[in-house]
C-alpha cells in the first residue's frame, strides 16, 4: 500500500518538474500528443497551475497564426444548429436560413460512429441500401442468438424495452446491453472485450438522437461477465431518446472530462424491442 | 471600450425586478471591430447567460474560427462541423473562460483548434479504409509552400508576430517547418516524419530542440 502511495507521490511530482511540464504543455498546443496523454493533461491541468500556464503561454505565443488566417465563413444553418443542439432557439434569432436544424450535428458526432462502423462492415457495394437499417439487421440477429445463449434474464418476465449489440470495427460482439422497461435496469453481458491495461478504463457512453452528444452511463467494470446497473430517470431519460451505445477506451475512472475520447472500442445500435417485434 | 456603454437591465421577468449590469448589446452588436475587450465583454453577458451576447459573438468570431477550422481540417463539411462542436463547448463551458489567464479569442481559437485536430486524426484514420486513395502527400506539398510563406513573412507590425517570426526564422529550418506543420495543420509526427522520410524519433527531437529554442527565445 505505501509502495502504491510512493509511486502516486513520484508520478505528482514528476509532472511539477520544469522539463516535464514544458514538454507537455508545449506538444499538448501543437496537437501532437496522443491523445490518452492529451486526457490526461486536461486532468492535471485542474490541479497544476505551472502546467496550466505554460499550456496559456504557448496558446498566446501562437495564436498569431490564427489570427493571420483567412476567414471562410459559416454555413448558413451553423447557427440554427448550434442553437437547436443547446436549446436556445426560441430566445436567439441569427436570421439564418432554416434548415433541418439537427442534421449537421447528427453528422457531426453520429458520422464519427456511425461511418467508422458502417464504412468497415459494409464497404462492399452489395451494401448499397441505407446501413442504419442493415446495421439494425445485423445487430438483431447477433441480439437474438446473444441475448437467448447469454442472458440470464432473458426467461424473466420483464419486458425488454431496448437492446443494443456492440460491436468491434470487424463485427466481432464485445458486449450486450439490455434495458428492462419495468425496473428501469440496465444489463451488460460482457461476451468478448477488449484487454486493457491497469490505466485505462473502459467507459459506456449513449448518444442521443437529439443533440448527437454522448453521456456517460459509466465505467465498465473489468473481470465481470454480467453488470447490473439501476438507472436513474435521467439516465433511462438518456436510453429512451438514444441512437446508439458505445464503448470508449478512457483513462482508468473514465473520462476525467465527461466527453467520450477518440478511442470507440465498439459501438451498436439501439433498437426499441417492442418495435422490431411489430415490424419482423 | 468606451463605445460600450454599461446600462441597468430591469429584468421583468416572473413580476421581479432583478437589476444587472450589462453592457448595450445593440451598441456592441454595430462595433465591426471584434477586439479583444470586445470578446470579453461578450464573454462576461454568455457567463450570464445571456444568448444574445452569445449570438453576437458567433457573428464576430464565427468566420475566423471557422478559417481556423477549415485550415485544419481542409474540408468545408468537417470544418462546419467543427465550428458547431466548438461554440456547443463554448457555451457550456462559458463559466471556465478567465480573462486574467488568457485572452478571450486565444481562449475561443484553442477550443477550435483542438476540435479540428480530433476530426483531422479522426477523418484521416477513415481514409485509410477508403477504397479511393487519399493524397496526403500533394496535400503536405501544399502545406509546405504554403509553410514556407508563413515562416518567412508573419511578422506584420505587430510586436507579438515579429517575436514570433523573429523566433521562427532563428530555428533550423526543418524545425520550424515541423512545428508549423503540426500546429497549423495538424499533422502529426507520423505524418511529419512520411513527408521527410525521417524516423519518428528524429521528428521528436526536432520539435522537442525547435521548441525549447522557441520558448527560451519568447520569453526573452
Amino acid at each position: 500500500m505505501s509502495k502504491r502511495i510512493d509511486n502516486m507521490t513520484n508520478k505528482a511530482a514528476r509532472y511539477q518538474q520544469t522539463n516535464v511540464v514544458d514538454h507537455l504543455a508545449s506538444q499538448f498546443v501543437l496537437g501532437t500528443l496522443t491523445p490518452l496523454v492529451r486526457l490526461r493533461v486536461i486532468s492535471l491541468c485542474k490541479h497544476n497551475e505551472a502546467l496550466e500556464n505554460r499550456i496559456n503561454f504557448w496558446q498566446e505565443k501562437l495564436v498569431v497564426i490564427d489570427h493571420k488566417t483567412v476567414k471562410l465563413p459559416p454555413h448558413d444553418d451553423s447557427w440554427s444548429v448550434i442553437t437547436q443542439a443547446l436549446g436556445m432557439e426560441a430566445d436567439v434569432n441569427l436570421e439564418t436560413i432554416k434548415v433541418d436544424p439537427l442534421q449537421n450535428v447528427k453528422q457531426s458526432f453520429l458520422s464519427k460512429v456511425t461511418n467508422w462502423w458502417s464504412d468497415n462492415i459494409f464497404s462492399s457495394p452489395v451494401f448499397s441500401v441505407p446501413t442504419y437499417r442493415l446495421s439494425a439487421a445485423f445487430s438483431l440477429v447477433v441480439l437474438v442468438m446473444a441475448t437467448l445463449i447469454v442472458n440470464p434474464f432473458s426467461n424473466s418476465a420483464e419486458q425488454l424495452s431496448y437492446v443494443a449489440v456492440l460491436t468491434d470495427q470487424k463485427g466481432s460482439a464485445h458486449l450486450v446491453a439490455s434495458t428492462y422497461g419495468d425496473s428501469k435496469k440496465l444489463v451488460v453481458n460482457v461476451i468478448n472485450i477488449p484487454d486493457i491495461d491497469i490505466e485505462q478504463s473502459l467507459e459506456l457512453w449513449v448518444v442521443s438522437k437529439t443533440d448527437a452528444q454522448a453521456r456517460s452511463l459509466g465505467v465498465i467494470p473489468q473481470g465481470k461477465s454480467l453488470i447490473e446497473q439501476q438507472l436513474t430517470q435521467a439516465q433511462w431519460r438518456l436510453i429512451k431518446d438514444s441512437e446508439s451505445l458505445i464503448v470508449t477506451m478512457e483513462e482508468a475512472g473514465g473520462s476525467p472530462i465527461g466527453e467520450p475520447s477518440e478511442m470507440i472500442v465498439s459501438r451498436g445500435l439501439c433498437v426499441r424491442l417492442q418495435e422490431w417485434d411489430i415490424n419482423a | 471600450m468606451d463605445t460600450i456603454a454599461k446600462v441597468t437591465v430591469v429584468n421583468m421577468h416572473n413580476g421581479l425586478k432583478e437589476a444587472q449590469t450589462s453592457m448595450d448589446l445593440p451598441s456592441i452588436e454595430k462595433l465591426s471591430d471584434n477586439s479583444e475587450d470586445v470578446l470579453i465583454e461578450l464573454l462576461a453577458q454568455c457567463k450570464l447567460g445571456d444568448t444574445r451576447a452569445f449570438s453576437i459573438l458567433y457573428q464576430k468570431t464565427a468566420g475566423r474560427l471557422n478559417g481556423i477550422a477549415y485550415r485544419i481540417t481542409r474540408q468545408v463539411e468537417s470544418a462546419n462541423e467543427v465550428l458547431q462542436e466548438a461554440f456547443i463547448q463554448i457555451w457550456q463551458n462559458r463559466d471556465l473562460f478567465e480573462a486574467d489567464k488568457g485572452k478571450a479569442f486565444t481562449w475561443l481559437a484553442s477550443i477550435v483548434r483542438y476540435r479540428a485536430y480530433d476530426r483531422l486524426r479522426y477523418d484521416k484514420r477513415r481514409h485509410q479504409h477508403d477504397t479511393v486513395e487519399f493524397n496526403e502527400f500533394e496535400l503536405l506539398e501544399t502545406h509546405l509552400d504554403e509553410i514556407t510563406l508563413q515562416s518567412e513573412s508573419i511578422g506584420l507590425g505587430e510586436h507579438s508576430e515579429q517575436a514570433l517570426n523573429s523566433c521562427l526564422s532563428k530555428l533550423e529550418k526543418k524545425q520550424s517547418q515541423s512545428i508549423l506543420m503540426a500546429y497549423m495543420y495538424g499533422y502529426s509526427r507520423e505524418d511529419i516524419s512520411s513527408y521527410f522520410e525521417t524516423p519518428v524519433n528524429t521528428i521528436k527531437s526536432w520539435i522537442r530542440r525547435g521548441l525549447r529554442r522557441l520558448q527560451l527565445c519568447l520569453s526573452e
